[in-house]
C-alpha cells in the first residue's frame, strides 16, 4: 500500500485537504444532525397515541340557554351517545392525545414540595375510560363511578385518586423497577401551604399527551383525574364506535346529538386519525424538508469531488502518464485516486464528527433535543466514505484510461 | 534483447492516416548503447513509444527480451515495462510531491517488493548517481542535472534490461548534459543496454551504434549525416 506518500504528497498540497476536508466535516456534522431530527419525527409518524385510534372521535357542544346546567348536558348527551347503535362507549373529555392543546400540571414524588417532580398532561375521565378510549390498563383498576366527581374553572385539582402513564410513574419514581409497582404511590402537589396527595389505581401503557414535549418527541408524561368537565355550558365528549363503525358515526352523530337539544351549537366531529393526521403534519413537513436539505448536501458534497478530483486528473495527466510508463497497471492508478480520495474523507470525517458532536449539544442545550447518538456518526461516516469513494470512481476511471504515451509528450 | 522487424504504426482520425513507422527493422543485442537521431516528426518518439511499450504497433513483429509483446494485456505490457526497462525522460518526468526517496521508489512499490528490499535499492540508486545525501530533497529543489540525475536513479534502481533515454540531456546546458552523458556511459560499461533518442550529434557520436530514421524508416547513416554537414564525426555503425 501507498498510503505514505500519498499522504505526504496530501500535506504537501492542502489545498484539496482543506476543500474536500471541510466540505466532508461540514457535510457530516449537518447531515448526521439533520437525519438525527428526521429519526425522531418518524418515530413520532409511527407512534401509536395509546388509544383505539381507528375508533375514536370527539365532538363538542356549546349550549347558550341560561336555564341548562352543563352537568345535566353531559349526563343527557352521554346517555344519549352510548345508547346509538355502533357505539363501544363514551364519555366526557377535556382532550385528548395529539390535538395539540390541553392541560398541564406539576406533581412531586413526595409531600415535600421539593421533592422529585415532573410535569404531567391531565385527562379528565370517568369509570368508562379504558373502554372508550381503548386504553391498555397493564395495572389497577378503572375508576369506580363513585370516584368520578363533576369539576368547574373554580375547582383546585385534588383527586384522591388518579390513573397514571407508565412513563410518568417511571420518571416521577426511579427507584421502580416496573411500572406496575406504582400502584398505591401517592403522588403530590398543590403549594407549600395546601398539599394534596392522590393514591395511583391504575397504571395505563403507551398514552400519549396532547403535546410534543421540549425535545420534540411526543410527551407521554400522562395523568387521567376522575372529573367529568363542566366548564360554562361546553362540553367534549369522546367516542369510540365497533370497528369499523367510525366514519359512519362521524357522518351521522352531530345531528343526532343536535336534535337532542336544540339550545346549543353542536361542533363538527373530528375522528381520532383527522387529528393525528393534522398533528403530525409538521412532523411530515419537517421530514420532508430536511430529507432534501441532506439530500441536496450529500449531492453538493458528490459534485465537489467530481470536479475537484476531475480537476487533479487533469493537473497530473503526465505524471499518471509517467506512472504507468514506469509500471503502474490501471488498477494502480484507479487505486491511488480511491486511496487518495479516503484518506482526505477520512481526516473530513473526524473533523466532521467532532463538529456533529459540537452542534448535537447546542442543539441540546438550547432546543432540549436528545443528543446524538453514536451510531447516527458511525452511519454518517460510513456514507461519506462510501459517496467519496463513488464520487472519486468516475474521474478516477478516466485516469486510469490515461495512455502510457503521454509519459513522453513533451506538453 | 529488442528485436523489431517490419514494424509500422499508423495513426487514424476519420479524416488522415498517418504512417509514423513503416517496415521499420531493427536489432539491438545485449550491452549495447544505441542512439536513434533524425529530424522532427521522423518517428524517433514513436519508435521509443513503441521499443518502450508505452503504445502499441499496428503490424510487424517486436520481441522484447525473447517475448512476442504483440497480444500482451495492459497489465502484462505494465508489468514488463516495470521489470525489463528503465525510461529517462527529456523533461525528467520526477513527482514534484515527492521527495527524492519518494521518486525513485514509484517503479519499486509497482513491482512489489518489500520495504527493506526498496529502502536499499533507493539509496544505492541515488549514490550511483551521487545524490544519496539528498533523499529527503524535492525535486524542485535541485538543478536540471540533478533532477536527470534522479530520473536515471529511479530507471536504474528496477535493474532494467534496457534503459530507454528519450533525449536525455535535452533540456540541459552542455556541461550538465556532459555529465549526464558520463553517468550513461557507465551504466553501458556495467552492462545495461541503451537506447538513446537524441538530436544531438556530439552525444549520439559517443554512442557505440547510431540509428538514424527518416520518415518512419531506418535509413543509411553515413550519408544522412554527410547531408547534415554538421561537422561532426560519422556514426561507427550503420543501422540494421
Amino acid at each position: 500500500m501507498e498510503i505514505r506518500p500519498i499522504f505526504s504528497t496530501i500535506l504537501r498540497n492542502p489545498v484539496g485537504l482543506v476543500l474536500i476536508g471541510l466540505q466532508v466535516a461540514l457535510t457530516l456534522a449537518i447531515v448526521v444532525n439533520a437525519l438525527h431530527i428526521i429519526g425522531t419525527r418518524l418515530d413520532n409518524m409511527r407512534a401509536s397515541a395509546g388509544i383505539d385510534e381507528n375508533n375514536v372521535l370527539m365532538i363538542s357542544s356549546t349550549a347558550f340557554s341560561v336555564d341548562d346546567k352543563p352537568l345535566d348536558i353531559a349526563r343527557t348527551d352521554l346517555d344519549y351517545l352510548r345508547s346509538l347503535p355502533g357505539v363501544v362507549n363514551a364519555m366526557a373529555v377535556n382532550t385528548l392525545p395529539m390535538t395539540g392543546s390541553g392541560w398541564s400540571t406539576q406533581v412531586e414524588a413526595a409531600e415535600d414540595p421539593d421533592s422529585h417532580d415532573i410535569a404531567t398532561a391531565i385527562y379528565f375521565a370517568d369509570e368508562t375510560l379504558v373502554e372508550t378510549l381503548g386504553l391498555d390498563l397493564i395495572a389497577g383498576r378503572p375508576f369506580r363511578a363513585g370516584e368520578v366527581t363533576p369539576f368547574s374553572m373554580d375547582d383546585n385539582l385534588r383527586p384522591p385518586v388518579v390513573i397514571a402513564s407508565a412513563a410518568a410513574v417511571l420518571d416521577l419514581f426511579p427507584d421502580l423497577e416496573r411500572p406496575e409497582d406504582a400502584l398505591g404511590r401517592l403522588i403530590w402537589n398543590g403549594d407549600e401551604n395546601d398539599r394534596a396527595a392522590s393514591e395511583i389505581i391504575g397504571i395505563v401503557d403507551g398514552i400519549k399527551a396532547p403535546w410534543r414535549g421540549f425535545s420534540v418527541k411526543i410527551f407521554d408524561h400522562v395523568t387521567f383525574v376522575p372529573h367529568i368537565p363542566t366548564f360554562d355550558k361546553s362540553a367534549r365528549y369522546a367516542i369510540r364506535s365497533e370497528a369499523g363503525q367510525l366514519d359512519k358515526l362521524a357522518g351521522n352523530v352531530r345531528e343526532q346529538l343536535a336534535a337532542q337539544n336544540l339550545r346549543r351549537v353542536v361542533g363538527e366531529p373530528r375522528t381520532f386519525p383527522e387529528v393525528r393526521e393534522r398533528f403530525l403534519r409538521g412532523d411530515k413537513s419537517m421530514a420532508v424538508m430536511l430529507i432534501a436539505v441532506v439530500v441536496l448536501l450529500l449531492l453538493v458534497n458528490v459534485l465537489g469531488i467530481v470536479g475537484l478530483v476531475s480537476f487533479w486528473v487533469t493537473q497530473r495527466t503526465k505524471q499518471i502518464g509517467t506512472r504507468r510508463a514506469l509500471g503502474a497497471t490501471r488498477g494502480n492508478i484507479l487505486r491511488y485516486f480511491l486511496i487518495e480520495n479516503a484518506l482526505i474523507t477520512s481526516v473530513g470525517v473526524l473533523l466532521g464528527a467532532v463538529l456533529a458532536m459540537a452542534l448535537s449539544n447546542w442543539l441540546a442545550s438550547e432546543f432540549s433535543v436528545h443528543r446524538l447518538p453514536w451510531y447516527y456518526l458511525a452511519y454518517g461516516a460510513a456514507l461519506l466514505n462510501a459517496l467519496g469513494l463513488f464520487a472519486t470512481c468516475l474521474p478516477a476511471l478516466r485516469a486510469a484510461g490515461i495512455a502510457p504515451a503521454i509519459a513522453t509528450r513533451s506538453v | 534483447m529488442l528485436s523489431m522487424q517490419d514494424l509500422s504504426k499508423v495513426y487514424r482520425t476519420h479524416l488522415v492516416e498517418t504512417h509514423a513507422l513503416r517496415e521499420f527493422s531493427i536489432h539491438v543485442e545485449e550491452g549495447e548503447f544505441v542512439a536513434v537521431t533524425g529530424p522532427s516528426g521522423s518517428g524517433k518518439t514513436t519508435f521509443m513509444n513503441i521499443a518502450g511499450l508505452l503504445e502499441e504497433h499496428s503490424g510487424g513483429r517486436y520481441q522484447l527480451d525473447g517475448v512476442e509483446v504483440s497480444g500482451l494485456s495492459d497489465r502484462e505490457r505494465s508489468a514488463m515495462r516495470n521489470e525489463k526497462l528503465g525510461f529517462i525522460f527529456q523533461g525528467f518526468n520526477l513527482i514534484p510531491d515527492l521527495n527524492l526517496f519518494d521518486n525513485v521508489d514509484v517503479p519499486l512499490r509497482y513491482r512489489g517488493f518489500g520495504a527493506k528490499e526498496r529502502k536499499l535499492r533507493i539509496e544505492r540508486a541515488l549514490e550511483q548517481v551521487g545524490l544519496g545525501s539528498r533523499a529527503r530533497h524535492y525535486p524542485a529543489e535541485l538543478s536540471g542535472g540533478q533532477q536527470q540525475r534522479v530520473a536515471i536513479a529511479r530507471a536504474l534502481a528496477g535493474e532494467p534490461r534496457i534503459l530507454l533515454a528519450d533525449e536525455p540531456t535535452g533540456n540541459l546546458d552542455s556541461a550538465m548534459a556532459r555529465a549526464v552523458m558520463e553517468i550513461l556511459e557507465g551504466i553501458n560499461a556495467a552492462g545495461t543496454t541503451i537506447i538513446m533518442v537524441t538530436h544531438d550529434p556530439e552525444l549520439a557520436a559517443r554512442a557505440r551504434r547510431n540509428v538514424h530514421i527518416i520518415d518512419g524508416q531506418v535509413t543509411d547513416l553515413q550519408s544522412s549525416f554527410a547531408d547534415s554537414a554538421l561537422g561532426v564525426s560519422a556514426p561507427r555503425e550503420s543501422a540494421a
